[in-house]
């Protein structure tokens, strides 16, 4: 093969790639589009986009609560997506994260920044459910080696001299 | 303590029975139409509930031909779930398996709508015996799929072996915004 072929047939490729990543379908009255953003399970994050009184509605449509939810961390989520709505500049509802009234000239920006808060948000909600019972059974393990060998021998932290 | 696999399996493999009522929540949104959700604990036949194992499904009105099904247990340590197994029919998600997965597993795209499942067994390495938090990060495309929830059902019931899965009603139609 020559390289001239060769280079036709690598672009010919990255292009499908690219189609195959990012594919848009018309749902209803809005499109569903497919980001390359993989939550932790693996899913890609899928973004709804509803036109809205000459603007756009971009939603993750709750599937980073249901990423969180799929690992029982749905009770940690509102406090993630909070802090990843106001991180990434877009907004929060209890379920959804998304962005509303966006204009024509910022859309590409709203499907970026609302991926990623949806990620941002679950992966973070999966993190503390995994922290905080870790962290528990740490305080219950002291709790059970202070009882053990008296406050006097054991330290919660200690500085330790030297290099 | 770690979940060995082999006590997995048994849970899996052993005939269970739900344990609850059959029926839906609905939870509402501000910005969207709701969401139905069906949770309930899983018994084996010995009447034990072993650590939170509990069968769940989801689904939005809007999009009625996409539901999530999952198995799953409580974490032994943290507050995380398990999951031990989850079927994604007709998802509105693509997925992606991570290249280190295991043998024709590995780097598999599955577009959206393309019926798949998620099994803890293709999750875990050879020399690890324990299920951890990847427990579903690897999916498999499920040949001749259920189309529908009456058939996905009937598809559980046979593979989670859980005797009265279908007494489970269909969602209502209901919450869908005018």
């Amino acid at each position: 093969m020559t390289d001239q072929a060769q280079t036709t047939t690598l672009d010919a490729r990255i292009k499908q790639a690219i189609s195959n990543l990012l594919s848009a379908e018309q749902n209803g009255e809005g499109s569903l589009l497919n980001m390359p953003i993989p939550y932790p399970s693996g899913a890609l994050v899928v973004l709804e986009i509803v036109p809205n009184a000459g603007s756009y509605f971009v939603s993750d449509v709750g599937f980073g609560f249901q990423e969180a939810e799929a690992y029982g961390a749905q009770g940690f989520y509102s406090h993630s997506a909070k802090q990843a709505a106001q991180k990434f500049g877009v907004s929060f509802d209890g379920y959804s994260i998304f962005s509303q009234w966006v204009g024509d000239s910022g859309l590409e920006s709203a499907l970026v920044y609302v991926a990623n808060a949806s990620k941002n948000a679950a992966e973070r909600a999966i993190e503390r459910a995994i922290e905080e019972k870790s962290s528990q059974k740490t305080d219950e393990l002291f709790d059970r080696v202070e009882k053990i060998f008296g406050p006097k021998m054991v330290r919660r932290k200690l500085e330790i001299p030297g290099r | 303590m770690p979940i060995a696999l082999e006590v997995v399996d048994a849970w899996f493999d052993g005939e269970k029975n739900l344990t609850c009522s059959m029926k839906w929540r609905v939870q509402r949104f501000e910005t969207r139409t709701p969401r139905s959700i069906f949770e309930c604990l899983v018994a084996l036949s010995s009447g034990i509930v072993p650590n939170g194992l509990k069968f769940r499904v989801s689904c939005r009105p809007q999009y009625p031909n996409s539901f999530s099904f999952q198995l799953e247990c409580n974490h032994p340590v943290n507050k995380s779930n398990l999951p031990i197994y989850r079927l994604e029919l007709e998802p509105l998600r693509a997925h992606k398996n991570q290249p280190d997965a295991p043998g024709e597993l590995s780097g598999l795209s599955i577009d959206r709508y393309v019926t798949h499942e998620h099994h803890f067994r293709d999750n875990v390495a050879p020399d690890r015996q324990m299920l951890n938090e990847s427990s579903d990060k690897h999916a498999r495309i499920v040949e001749d799929p259920p189309t529908n929830f009456d058939g996905a059902i009937a598809f559980l019931s046979v593979k989670l072996n859980i005797r009265n899965l279908t007494d489970i009603p269909r969602p209502r139609d209901q919450g869908v915004l005018l």
